[in-house]
């Protein structure tokens, strides 16, 4: 299974839809039999029939034997409606071995969900972030919606800097609906000191009392992660142009600390908030992110 | 402190290559896009001082190690004296070192700055102060201190004197002498300057290489007559002056025999030294003697010119010098003479074939050890002309130069004696006295014939040797003829007495006042005044002339080319009086010259005379008697001293040669040494030949001029005298501690002296060395990667925590 959902075998397919399928196709031929299949489109329980209700819903066979008027419930209410959120800073088009950006391996792994997604009838909407939340595409779960998300993602660019706080912000006030957040993104901070982790976990609280849920993909580069440079090196900021020069070899273990701490504060606030975290690297294969995102589905129901 | 390879202390400037490394090519960082800079920021202040220090940490690890490479190289030593000083220094900087780490660990760990920066100064200072402190040491330090490897110049002397020709089953002296300084030469570090200086007269002179020093030493022989010690030492610290490295010593071979160490002993301190400074001397001892030896002494003759057909007695001492256990030793000697061959020795094929010889004697004792005793050997009857011959003890022993002695008798015609006086008494005991024979029957020496003194004009003095005249009146002397007959070459022997005229004395004999001096009683008596002399020499010197009174004589004075031989004690009057002339044309040689004798009193005073003048011929004269003898025996050239010598002296030989018939002759003159024999051109200046050095005992041919000319050397009886000195006296002669004495060559260089004087740092060099190395590639990580952080472990890590 891994080898098949690996991002450097993916890397061999062009098109965003088949890379989402095969990443689907592969992880659900690795579970064999699948936990989730109650989540089918099917009758639940009938309600009494309220002024308001779409007409449409109303059983006309229990009408017909009981003289009242029945509602079906459907599985629309039993849908989950997910936003894919994907920050579009530039720092996230950074790739140290040339293979797949984190930017790349987020909209591979933003297609392959939404593709389940879709398989399980779930809507499923597109915002990116960037200096404002730009809504791309409204939560639909129709057949033809896959396409329009592999389109858009297909589209994306990942350019300038992001405000991951407001951001979050705006797709709180945004979303009326309670929904699953799948947010991607690297989680740096700006190069003027915005996105510090504080604000973005303030943030994501905000998210969270809206009655959402999130799950968070921290999305780093492989080189991000192990740091594999050696003697003096000059690290320019691709967003901001910054340089500071150090001895790398003798600065991994302080940076490789550093990173833990950083996921750590992100880690711990997201704890707090329930939100789910998942610290991910360029090297890791994507069924560990449908792992997370099926956990997530199955907890709500 | 001081360096072996000085040269290689230029090394230390290598250090300048890390320096413009680190100032000049220093490498550019590489630039990379990195997103997460601002993880990098916060620690990129305390990581860039940390490297600054890292870096100047593995510059100073870098510049240490080729500096202490190259010092290393270098080789250096420390006087031991110095070397808690050292130590002391080495730990001061050792510790300025360990807080200077102490100060780059606080820093890097983010501690106070003060605190690093308080330590670094301290640091600085210790190490400054042990720099300080060190040079100062090393330039008022000792120098000269250089290990044992370092290339040196040595000169080995040899002391090859008569002692090594001893030879046991067990202990070939001269063989082992030749082993060890092999050994010594192969033991030196190349390049260094080998001497191999024995006790010869050859000039000393540094040898090219190795091997020919090792040649010369094979060619090694027993040297008799052996030069000084004391010489070739000097010579040896002379030479070593001249030598091109800085440390000089001298490795001395010796048996420490007394015969060869007496002379440095009695003239007390030798230091060795030379402008360079002090030398090294090592004494290899050889070790005691162990054995049996037998010891000939020199053979003496009861005549070393007999009477021609006369067999002559010879005696020589015997004597065992039992080195272990005492027995008794049965000792033959046996007597052989040299056949006369006129055409012998000669130069045949390169090889000197000698003249046969004949044993002619022989004679056995038993001996015990320490205790002489005398042979008597007996010369056969020979006819006219010089010949010699050899005492041998039959059989071999551990010193073989002692074992044979040389000698040679020179048998010549009767001397045809004057004998003028007025006393007929007078001229008989004289007569008596000259013609004794300890051998009855034998042919007299002497042709004597006795006249008056009115029938001297009347005779022919030419043809007598000698001329005898007791107590001449001056009025009957036909001085004239004298005069000539002495001129001429002729001797002659006065004696004055009571006939004598004051004023014809004085005109005929003597050119200062003459008068006659009549001594109170008990009267005056004779004291040597020449003891060296031929006619003295034999005398003994505890003659009892005091029993033997002189009453009256003529007070006379000698003239400057006048010899006064015997004086009377107490004045200055001489008694005896040898006058030479001037040689005559024809002589053959210097003892061909006129000698005269003149003696001042009447000799012997036996006629009645108004007053009696001396007792000398008295009771018992036995004194007055030898005198006799032995004056006329000089006179006649029959003293027989002139053929025997001994080894390192000089010897004057007579050519004898006729001049009359060719004005001058070659000669070859044959050593014992189995050498080609020197020519030797004898002519009329140079009647003589004199060999100023004998190097060898043994008969010395002269062919060309008579047959059977030569002479005999022998081997002085001290030189084989195998006594030995103590370290004691060594001591006394090159100051205590100023040498070390060993007796195993496993003991060369390992002395107190050498560990007390020198300490090598090479080890504690190349270790310093190595840390140095290992430190820098431990700070510099040149080679020794950190784990791959690529590597399973660390995504395992971080899948774990997910």
């Amino acid at each position: 299974m891994s080898t098949t959902l690996s991002p450097e075998s993916l890397q061999q397919i062009q098109r965003l839809d088949l890379r989402a399928r095969m990443v689907v196709r592969g992880f659900l031929q690795g579970l064999h039999s699948s936990p989730f299949h109650g989540f089918s489109v099917q009758f639940s329980e009938h309600r009494r029939y309220n002024r308001g209700d779409d007409p449409k819903l109303i059983d006309w066979l229990a009408y017909a034997k009981t003289d009242k008027y029945f509602v079906k419930r459907y599985e629309a209410e039993t849908n989950l409606t997910g936003y894919l959120v994907i920050d579009l800073s530039k720092s996230m088009g950074f790739t140290e071995n040339q293979t797949m950006t984190k930017f790349e391996y987020c909209t591979c792994l933003a297609a392959s969900l939404t593709y389940l997604m879709t398989m399980q009838q779930d809507p499923v909407g597109l915002l990116t972030c960037a200096e404002k939340v730009q809504a791309l595409l409204p939560a639909k779960s129709r057949r033809g919606h896959l396409g329009d998300v592999m389109a858009q993602l297909t589209r994306l660019e990942p350019s300038g800097s992001t405000r991951l706080p407001e951001c979050l912000t705006q797709v709180a006030a945004m979303l009326k609906q309670h929904s699953l957040v799948m947010l991607f993104t690297d989680l740096l901070p700006d190069a003027d000191g915005g996105g510090q982790s504080e604000e973005v976990i303030s943030a994501l609280a905000r998210l969270r009392h809206g009655g959402h849920d999130v799950i968070l993909f921290h999305v780093l580069d492989e080189a991000e992660v192990n740091f594999p440079y050696d003697g003096p090196t000059q690290f320019e900021d691709s967003e901001s142009g910054q340089t500071v020069s150090v001895d790398a070899s003798g600065f991994r273990q302080e940076y490789l600390d550093q990173l833990e701490a950083f996921r750590d504060r992100y880690r711990e606030g997201c704890h707090q908030l329930r939100i789910d975290y998942v610290p991910l690297d360029t090297s890791m294969p994507f069924d560990k992110a449908l792992t997370e995102y099926l956990m997530q589905r199955q907890s709500r129901f | 402190m001081t360096f072996f390879n000085v040269s290689l202390i230029l090394g230390v400037l290598s250090v300048s290559i890390p320096i413009a490394l680190h100032f000049l090519s220093r490498r550019q960082p590489k630039k990379i896009i990195f997103p997460s800079i601002q993880l990098l920021k916060q620690k990129a202040e305390i990581n860039r001082s940390r490297v600054r220090v890292k870096k100047w940490w593995l510059l100073a690890f870098r510049i240490a190690a080729l500096a202490a490479l190259a010092l290393t190289l270098a080789q250096p030593a420390i006087p031991a004296t110095l070397s808690l000083t050292w130590l002391t220094i080495s730990l001061l900087m050792l510790f300025g070192f360990c807080l200077l780490a102490l100060a780059t660990l606080a820093q890097s760990r983010g501690m106070e700055r003060s605190f690093a920066v308080i330590l670094a100064i301290v640091a600085m200072s210790l190490i400054s102060a042990a720099s300080i402190w060190g040079v100062a040491t090393y330039a008022n330090g000792p120098s000269g201190s250089l290990n044992q490897l370092a290339p040196q110049s040595i000169a080995i002397v040899l002391d090859n004197g008569p002692s090594v020709a001893w030879k046991t089953s067990d202990d070939h002296r001269l063989e082992r002498m030749k082993t060890v300084a092999n050994w010594v030469i192969s033991q030196l570090p190349q390049s260094s300057q080998v001497a191999v200086i024995d006790r010869s007269t050859q000039l000393v002179t540094f040898a090219l290489d190795a091997s020919s020093a090792t040649k010369k030493v094979e060619q090694l022989d027993v040297i008799e007559s052996a030069q000084p010690l004391r010489s070739r030492l000097a010579s040896a610290a002379r030479l070593l002056e001249t030598g091109r490295h800085e440390r000089s010593s001298i490795f001395l071979i010796s048996d420490l025999t007394l015969s060869a160490w007496e002379t440095e002993r009695r003239e007390g301190n030798f230091e060795l030294s030379n402008e360079k400074g002090t030398i090294d001397l090592t004494i290899f001892d050889l070790g005691q003697f162990t054995g049996k030896n037998r010891v000939l002494s020199i053979p003496k003759l009861a005549d070393a010119t007999p009477p021609k057909d006369t067999p002559t007695p010879l005696t020589v001492t015997v004597q065992v010098e039992s080195l272990g256990p005492d027995e008794a030793v049965s000792v033959t000697a046996e007597l052989e003479m040299y056949q006369n061959d006129l055409a012998l020795p000669a130069l045949r094929n390169e090889q000197v074939l000698w003249p046969a010889t004949t044993a002619v004697d022989r004679a056995s004792t038993q001996l015990i050890n320490g205790q002489p005793q005398q042979l008597l050997l007996t010369i056969p009857a020979l006819p006219v002309g010089t010949h010699h011959g050899v005492v041998r003890l039959i059989g071999n022993d551990a010193m073989p130069l002692d074992d044979a002695r040389f000698f040679s008798v020179r048998v010549l015609p009767p001397s045809k004696v004057l004998l003028v006086s007025s006393y007929q008494s007078e001229a008989q005991v004289v007569a008596s006295a000259i013609r004794a024979s300890s051998n009855d029957g034998a042919t007299s020496e002497y042709d004597i014939e006795s006249i008056d003194f009115p029938d001297l004009a009347v005779v022919r003095l030419e043809e007598y040797d000698v001329l005898i005249l007791l107590d001449p009146p001056s009025k009957e002397l036909d001085q004239k003829a004298i005069d000539s007959f002495l001129s001429q070459g002729g001797r002659a022997l006065v004696a004055f007495g009571s006939n004598g005229q004051l004023g014809d004395i004085n005109d005929q004999w003597f050119e200062g006042s003459v008068r006659s001096w009549r001594v109170p009683s008990p009267g005056a008596f004779l004291q040597s005044a020449e003891f060296q002399h031929p006619i003295l020499s034999e005398l003994s010197e505890n003659i009892p002339w005091g029993n033997y009174r002189v009453h009256q004589y003529w007070q006379v004075t000698a003239s400057e080319n006048d010899r006064v031989l015997l004086e009377f004690a107490g004045t200055e009057h001489p008694a005896m009086i040898e006058r030479q002339f001037d040689l005559a044309p024809d002589a053959e040689s210097e003892t061909d010259a006129g000698r005269l004798l003149l003696i001042t009193t009447p000799f012997p005073a036996v006629a009645n005379r108004n007053r009696p003048w001396n007792d000398l011929f008295g009771s018992n004269a036995w004194p007055a008697w030898l005198l006799c003898r032995q004056s006329i025996e000089y006179l006649t050239n029959r003293h027989g001293t002139n053929n025997m010598a001994l080894v390192g002296e000089s010897h004057s030989l007579d050519l004898n040669f006729d001049k009359s018939l060719t004005p001058q002759v070659k000669t070859l003159l044959f050593s014992p040494n189995n050498q080609s024999p020197s020519p030797i051109l004898a002519g009329e200046n140079n009647g003589s030949l004199i060999i100023r050095d004998v190097t060898h005992s043994g008969t010395y041919w002269l062919r060309g001029s008579q047959p059977g000319n030569g002479f005999s050397a022998n081997l002085g009886a001290s030189k084989t005298k195998l006594d030995r000195i103590q370290s004691d006296d060594l001591s006394v002669i090159f100051g205590a501690n100023q040498y070390d004495l060993i007796s195993r060559k496993e003991d060369y260089g390992q002395s107190d002296q050498d560990q007390n004087r020198r300490l090598r740092l090479h080890s504690p060099a190349m270790l310093l060395v190595a840390i140095l190395f290992i430190l820098e590639q431990i700070l510099s990580n040149r080679f020794y990667q950190q784990r791959n952080p690529r590597s399973i472990g660390l995504k395992k890590k971080n899948l774990a925590k997910i």
